[in-house]
């Protein structure tokens, strides 16, 4: 086969805070025409920023490339998109009041005389893009109705009317459910039959063995293997990618709970006429991990603020060890025991330009022995910074350093080493590993295999199947606003049940059944 | 962009504005070698230039603080002046009742009713915000010239001194409240001690007290702040009071050193004040020199204009355009800032 794309001495050098990071040192890397290519790597091996390079969105500081054999110059992503190639962002770059058509085009629009836009043209185009692919989708609805999936399929039917024949596709599953991802795959087996070469970037090892042809490890801005994917196993994909084997994950064993922790009856709560959460009742016992499994966006996050006390709740009430908290604010909730790892790290869950020690600080600084009269007491600050970066092997050389510098899992690390240190009795959990990496995903799964093991209580939204099914005792769904399943995690459930309920395709058909039979 | 080169950068632009009031006095004066020296030189050719310009930085230092402690909450107080006047009238006032009272019972009394002058404007201004959300750098702006007229009323109407040999001004502060002078002629006085130490409890208070902290993390993400237990609210309240107090205060010691009594037209020590945080980026150890180099420039505008041929006209547009240039600089930093914190978000969830 002729090699399509080669890149070849890639070198990328980041300037931040007076540090050097070496994003990149010397990449080679080519794909065949006409191939599904993985990039396999954990987050910052370098992957995105050589694609980034790739599609014109930064410049190398060294190196050259070269596509069927022709020297190009990369300016910036115009002409990128010019010579053929095209990217599916991770986060699409799309606008969500503009209708599937204009999306498309935008950018390049068949334009009649006089400047105005030719629809008919546009149209015709958008139904080519998602003929191609064998997509049916409704090219006048607004970007904003439509499904992750559909977005994403979107953001395909527009590098494919960039004529692009290579696409760059970033993490493309991160954002989807079960479902969406079958139909993902498939497009993508679409697209390599119509003669388009294809990169697959991934951190994620089963997607890669499953849909590409060759695949390129990098591992700290270096390339560590390249080569067909049918010569790698699963293992040894993980091993190249971290450096090191991994232990086996540890299973939940299987237990009996204690008493009852949280009780939320009839709980609503909205911004006003809107409801996020609509009517949800739910407990979760002492030692129990109660999964809440949805598309994100369905209301899970309102949830879970609702409960820590950030949203008010316009009705129902909250029990929490016997006590009322409904109206209580964070605070109180939080010196009751409760704890809350939230979606946002880096906008809610810390503080980028505050210290690794001010972060851990937050939810003490009312206590002894760090408050004394009103004033904080620095040598309490960095004993706890030095004893919970130690305990939580949070990667900072120095607790004043600030936390926005840190990669996002040791962030996440930050934040799960304060809400777990204060002896909390229920920890709301939310996404909790989303974009992270294997060896931060393992240390965050384990941590709270641990605590459940202690008796506390966890609630743990995630839009991860998997994640929810393997660290579950208890699986519920909730879908717009509110909890339409609530399974014992008990071997019966599976990520398609779990993934119709998500979509609501499981409550039609039990609708149906429930009506055939009479009930 | 690095520190150093950040630092270098910025003492280049305050270069400029030098630079900028040497090409205005070029253009402006017959003999623009007097000039110049007057400007750069006079505040540092006697006692008295020298007093005077110290004097004139003691409520342009506490001004400065008031300001950076509603700008660290990231509250806009933009109605400074106001507060500075209201507190400069009720400080004048409380010390016109208080005539042939001790010394040592009236002069805190003095700086209490100015603190409380400049915290009632905070007050009305939280006070809108949590009732109707009326955005605080908008209310305190309009209220503070609301507050103009009323202490213009009051100072042209019942307050009026009629002896006064000043125009237009309240009552003079009695002799026995007036802080010793430090360097004979100027007007510089005991003032400065406060203010100094006010810079000093103010950088520590916010640095390693719990309200500090709490001021802070309001201020740097009111997000995280709220979700790690802080009553943002009351928070941000807090530091309105606390700024328009400080303010009042920062225009009494002007009554106090200066002026000794209200007059019907404005400082604009407020203003400065507000300028000297956005350039110290709101630390207060930075403050004291800031607004030592604003005084300095004034002082330097006034020897020019005194000795030289320049009109105070002149002094001002060199004024501005330095402030504007330095204000300028700042609110580079300020947006690069902001960007290089959206960059650093981005980066934390992957790269």
């Amino acid at each position: 086969m002729e090699k399509y794309l080669e890149m070849s001495g890639i070198e990328k050098t980041y300037h931040s805070f007076g540090r050097e990071i070496r994003a990149l040192k010397g990449v080679d890397f080519s794909v065949n025409k006409g191939s599904v290519h993985g990039l396999l790597g954990e987050n910052g091996a370098g992957k995105s920023t050589l694609m980034k390079i790739l599609a014109g969105v930064e410049a190398a500081n060294n190196g050259s490339i070269k596509l069927s054999g022709k020297m190009l110059h990369m300016k910036n992503a115009h002409a990128a998109s010019q010579y053929g190639i095209g990217m599916v962002h991770q986060h699409f770059s799309l606008l969500d009041d503009y209708t599937v058509i204009q999306n498309v085009v935008l950018g390049m629009e068949p334009v009649k005389a006089l400047g105005l836009l030719d629809e008919k043209k546009a149209k015709q185009a958008a139904l080519d893009a998602a003929n191609l692919c064998g997509f049916s989708i409704p090219l006048d609805k607004r970007v904003s109705e439509l499904p992750m999936g559909d977005k994403q399929k979107v953001e395909i039917m527009r590098a494919l009317y960039t004529k692009a024949e290579l696409l760059i596709f970033d993490e493309p599953t991160s954002v989807l459910v079960e479902q969406e991802i079958k139909g993902l795959l498939d497009t993508i087996r679409n697209l390599k039959n119509a003669g388009k070469t294809i990169v697959y970037i991934s951190h994620k090892v089963e997607e890669v063995l499953n849909i590409t042809d060759e695949v390129t490890v990098l591992r700290d801005g270096e390339k560590v293997f390249s080569g067909e994917t049918n010569t790698l196993s699963a293992d040894e994909m993980v091993r190249l990618m971290v450096g090191t084997s991994l232990a086996p994950e540890s299973k939940r064993d299987r237990k009996g709970f204690g008493e009852c922790v949280l009780e939320v009856k009839n709980l609503k709560s909205g911004l006003g006429d809107k409801l996020f959460v609509k009517d949800v009742s739910l407990s979760v016992k002492k030692g129990e991990i109660l999964g809440i499994a949805g598309i994100s966006g369905n209301g899970q996050q309102e949830l879970l603020d609702a409960l820590f006390g950030l949203r008010p709740a316009k009705s129902g009430n909250i029990t929490f060890l016997k006590n009322d908290i409904t109206d209580l604010p964070p605070i109180a909730r939080r010196n009751l025991g409760i704890g809350y790892i939230p979606e946002d790290r880096v906008h809610v869950g810390s503080c980028a330009e505050a210290s690794v020690e001010e972060n851990l600080l937050i939810d003490r600084r009312h206590k002894a022995p760090f408050n004394r009269r009103g004033w904080l007491s620095n040598k309490e600050t960095e004993k706890l910074g030095k004893d919970l970066i130690k305990r939580f092997s949070i990667k900072v050389a120095d607790g004043k350093d600030n936390i926005g510098g840190l990669s996002g899992g040791h962030i996440q690390r930050t934040i799960l080493a304060r809400e777990l240190s204060c002896e909390p009795k229920l920890i709301l959990a939310a996404e909790v590993t989303m974009g992270l990496d294997v060896l931060s995903t393992r240390y965050i799964h384990e941590e709270l295999l641990t605590l459940r093991k202690e008796g506390v209580a966890i609630i743990l939204v995630s839009s991860n199947i998997n994640e929810i099914l393997s660290l579950s005792d208890r699986v519920a769904v909730m879908r717009e606003g509110e909890i339409v399943a609530d399974l014992p995690n008990d071997g019966s459930l599976d990520s398609q049940l779990i993934g119709a309920h998500m979509l609501g395709i499981q409550n039609k058909q039990k609708d149906a059944v429930s009506y055939g039979g009479g009930v | 962009m690095q520190q150093k080169k950040r630092t270098l950068f910025q003492l280049l632009v305050i270069l400029s504005g030098l630079v900028m009031a040497l090409i205005v006095i070029l253009l402006c004066s017959d003999e623009p070698a007097l000039a110049l020296r007057y400007f750069f030189i006079g505040p540092f050719s006697s006692t008295y230039f020298l007093g005077d310009m110290l004097n004139n930085a003691v409520p342009l230092i506490i001004c400065g603080l008031a300001a950076s402690i509603s700008f660290t909450a990231s509250v806009w107080n933009l109605g400074l002046e106001g507060m500075v006047y209201f507190g400069m009238l009720t400080g004048t006032i409380t010390a016109a009742a208080l005539d042939g009272v001790s010394a040592v019972i009236a002069i805190p009394l003095m700086f209490l009713a100015a603190f409380l002058g400049g915290a009632v404007l905070s007050a009305l201004c939280s006070f809108l915000y949590s009732k109707f959300h009326l955005d605080i750098m908008m209310s305190s702006l309009m209220l503070a010239n609301v507050i103009f007229y009323l202490v213009f009323l009051l100072i042209e109407g019942p307050l009026r001194d009629a002896d006064s040999e000043q125009g237009v001004t309240t009552k003079a502060i009695p002799e026995a409240f007036r802080f010793g002078k430090l360097l004979s002629s100027s007007d510089l006085n005991t003032t400065i001690f406060i203010a100094l130490a006010l810079a000093v409890f103010i950088y520590f208070a916010l640095k390693h007290s719990r309200l500090g902290y709490e001021i802070r993390m309001t201020g740097l993400n009111a997000s995280f702040a709220r979700y790690g237990g802080i009553n943002t609210g009351l928070i941000a309240i807090i530091a309105m009071l606390i700024s328009g107090g400080l303010g009042g205060v920062g225009g009494l010691t002007y009554v106090l050193g200066t002026s000794f009594r209200v007059r019907n037209q404005l400082c604009g020590i407020g203003w400065s004040g507000l300028s000297i945080a956005m350039i110290s980026r709101n630390n207060p150890a930075l403050v004291v020199p800031v607004a030592i180099f604003f005084a300095y420039l004034t002082e330097g505008a006034q020897c020019a204009a005194l000795f030289a041929d320049i009109t105070p006209d002149v002094s001002q547009i060199i004024q501005g355009a330095i402030l504007l240039l330095v204000t300028g600089e700042a609110m580079i930093n300020f947006l690069e800032n902001r960007r290089g914190n959206r960059k650093l978000s981005v980066k934390g969830v992957s790269r």
